[in-house]
């Protein structure tokens, strides 16, 4: 059940006042939270000034593929839409503080913004948050297979991006060129082959897949890398929901491990030794709204129409729309409520690392997971997608293909 | 900043030169940052101009990890940018022509990633930057304008790090030739008549290649006849056959 904290109730009269309010609606609700439940400390971390601790932040630039079209039917411009992320930017600044920022992504159609305007973009983030050139810094930049050219990867590799993402979604037909010919194992590994290349030739250290949509004779593309002993993908997320079908994602859970690939979560599939992998083994994920990272980023500014910002027990989520956006950059506000906090906790380590420690639980937490986990799980025997084993729950292969109804039930059992 | 250049309680809207330089009147104006402004406006950018006494060959402009305060537009000669690597030696980054901007570097880190020297004797335009920002919020052509340098600039040192990193010699040095044409084109100069300001060793440095290889590679140009070489002046006897040579759609610059 959610909470809405509408700024309108503050009556507010200007950009900073609704930003005073957001920041005095936190702090209450996080006063009252952790009065009554220990494992608010969790995320609450250390003082009432949660809000502007020194914790890395990461940015998220966002608008929707079909925004492109959004603008040309309707009455705003491109300048429009900076005009919007720079007054979200402001907003949210003043609220979370100047902080090291080593996690930025950017998912903008490259059609939408020319060099300058990137440049504006990226000099006003850079004056707000710390950015900087370290090789442990997570700086991601979205492209299409249409929209790779060498121009604009190197202008974004010179503004410090190091990885490189691959986007395949349903719009991706701006060339005119159909999704049935894209789709073609043929295409998709030359389409593999050419971002391999580019990022190679401007030194990205990473290059990742997103797949939004599923194209025809992926997991064939990838094989025929590997019979051409060219390099995989570092990183292949999944969000379409084609893959919330238990057959798809068991499909290619199968091919992308016989690949090599592991797995976090269920959606996204790292290569052994990179970097999330490690942190996997080590124990030092972490899981925000917008992915696994490593970089110990658990708040997130999300700028944009249609993004989602996530800084700690608060969720600001933007309209698509960009009309709406554009008269209400603050989003709608929505806390994370005190059986949420726990439940988050134990969804987190059951996605990050597919086990749950139940001593950990007990003595950190004070909440006891085996009667829980016994009750939401009583449909599956031990031992084919679970194993209790001393004190730790350890999914099962079997099991992590599962995942999606074994964390709805025990979404139940929290409710 | 260097000590050499005059700071503005010198008198420093006004060259030492020329006292009546200014922005409206600069031949440069076509190029440089007033590109970006109506006539009525370039007297405001004018306003916060400093232009101090000219450089001398071998001067620094400023150097790498001093404070970020101005930008400076080149007014006449030609400046190298250079960065010192970790061990030790002078790399060279950039040359920038008459009309160019240089010192972006500085805006991210609050400080001068690189250090700007004078090839020869030069004379810049010095822009406070807090001052070119609170003007820009006046004339956001001007802003637009700038970041347009700045994004030109970011792009054109990752593709020049990309072509050294994967282009032969003839490519790198017909590369530079070209952009140096290209550059004196834009100025209304000739593209295919012009002095090199900067030494065949600047030249290697910059391009990842020794001294004798570059001066191999423009004999071998001026003997297949694509262009004439006397000391620094160039002559481009076949302009097509250069950008074969360079591939064009790798150029930098």
């Amino acid at each position: 059940m959610r909470t809405s904290i509408s700024p309108d109730s503050q009556s507010p009269n200007t950009r900073s006042d609704i930003g005073a309010s957001i920041l005095g609606a936190s702090r209450s609700c996080e006063s009252a939270i952790r009065k009554s439940d220990p494992c608010a400390d969790a995320l609450l971390d250390v003082t009432p000034l949660r809000l502007s601790q020194k914790t890395p932040l990461g940015v998220s630039l966002f608008t929707h593929a079909s925004m492109l079209e959004e603008m040309r039917s309707g009455p705003f411009g491109s300048r429009h839409l900076i005009e919007g992320l720079l007054s979200e930017l402001e907003l949210r600044a003043k609220t979370v503080g100047r902080r090291s920022t080593p996690w930025l992504r950017w998912q903008i159609p490259h059609d939408l913004l020319d060099s300058a305007e990137i440049m504006e973009l990226m000099y006003s983030i850079g004056k707000r948050f710390e950015l900087g050139a370290h090789r442990a810094n997570h700086y991601c930049v979205c492209f299409t297979p249409n929209e790779l050219t060498g121009s604009r990867v190197a202008l974004f590799k010179g503004l410090g991006f190091n990885t490189l993402e691959l986007v395949y979604n349903p719009c991706n037909s701006s060339s005119g060129a159909s999704l049935v010919s894209l789709s073609s194992a043929q295409s998709l590994q030359q389409q593999l082959v050419n971002a391999r290349g580019i990022a190679s030739d401007y030194q990205f250290s990473q290059l990742t897949i997103r797949l939004d949509h599923y194209p025809e004779g992926f997991t064939q593309a990838l094989q025929q890398l590997v019979a051409e002993n060219q390099p995989l993908p570092d990183v292949i997320n999944t969000t379409s929901c084609e893959f919330q079908q238990q057959d798809n994602f068991g499909n290619l859970y199968q091919s992308l491990k016989y690949l090599g690939y592991r797995v976090l979560g269920n959606d996204c599939f790292v290569r052994p030794g990179s970097e999330l992998a490690k942190a996997q083994a080590s124990y030092h994920l972490k899981l925000t709204p917008h992915g696994y990272n490593c970089q110990n980023v658990a708040d997130i500014v999300g700028l944009g129409p249609g993004n989602l910002s996530a800084l700690n027990l608060l969720r600001y989520e933007n309209s698509p729309s960009l009309t709406d956006y554009l008269s209400q950059p603050e989003g709608e506000i929505r806390a994370t409520q005190q059986q949420q906090i726990r439940l988050k906790l134990v969804l987190d380590n059951l996605l990050c690392y597919h086990q749950l420690d139940l001593k950990y639980f007990r003595s950190r937490y004070e909440l006891d997971l085996q009667p829980i986990i016994e009750q939401a799980w009583s449909a599956y025997k031990n031992g084919y997608l679970f194993v209790i084993r001393n004190h730790l729950v350890t999914l099962t292969p079997a099991g992590i293909r599962q995942l999606t109804p074994l964390c709805c039930a025990l979404i139940q059992q929290f409710d | 900043m260097s000590e050499s250049i005059a700071t503005s309680s010198d008198n420093a809207t006004k060259c030492h030169h020329n006292p009546t330089v200014s922005c409206g009147d600069c031949r440069l104006n076509a190029i440089c940052l007033p590109i970006s402004l109506h006539v009525d406006d370039i007297d405001k950018l004018d306003d916060i101009i400093q232009r101090g006494r000219p450089l001398q060959k071998g001067e620094y402009l400023y150097r790498s990890n001093e404070p970020f305060q101005s930008v400076y537009a080149v007014r006449s000669g030609t400046i190298k940018a250079v960065n010192i690597t970790n061990d030790g030696q002078e790399q060279v980054t950039g040359f920038y022509l008459p009309g160019e901007v240089l010192g972006m570097d500085g805006i991210a880190q609050n400080h001068y990633t690189n250090s700007a020297i004078a090839l020869e004797t030069a004379a810049v335009c010095e822009i406070p930057f807090s001052r070119m920002e609170d003007l820009s919020l006046q004339l956001p052509t001007l802003q637009r304008h700038f970041f347009q340098l700045m994004s030109k600039e970011i792009t054109s040192d990752q593709q020049l790090i990309t072509l050294l990193s994967k282009n032969s010699a003839d490519e790198r040095i017909a590369s530079l030739l070209l952009s140096i044409s290209t550059r004196n084109h834009n100025r209304h100069l000739s593209a295919t008549f012009f002095r090199l300001p900067m030494s065949r060793a600047d030249i290697g440095n910059y391009l990842g290649l020794t001294i004798e290889t570059v001066s191999r590679v423009l004999s071998r140009f001026q003997k297949s006849d694509l262009l004439e070489v006397n000391k620094k002046e160039i002559t481009i006897k076949d302009m097509d056959g250069l950008k074969r040579v360079a591939n064009m759609e790798t150029a930098c610059g």
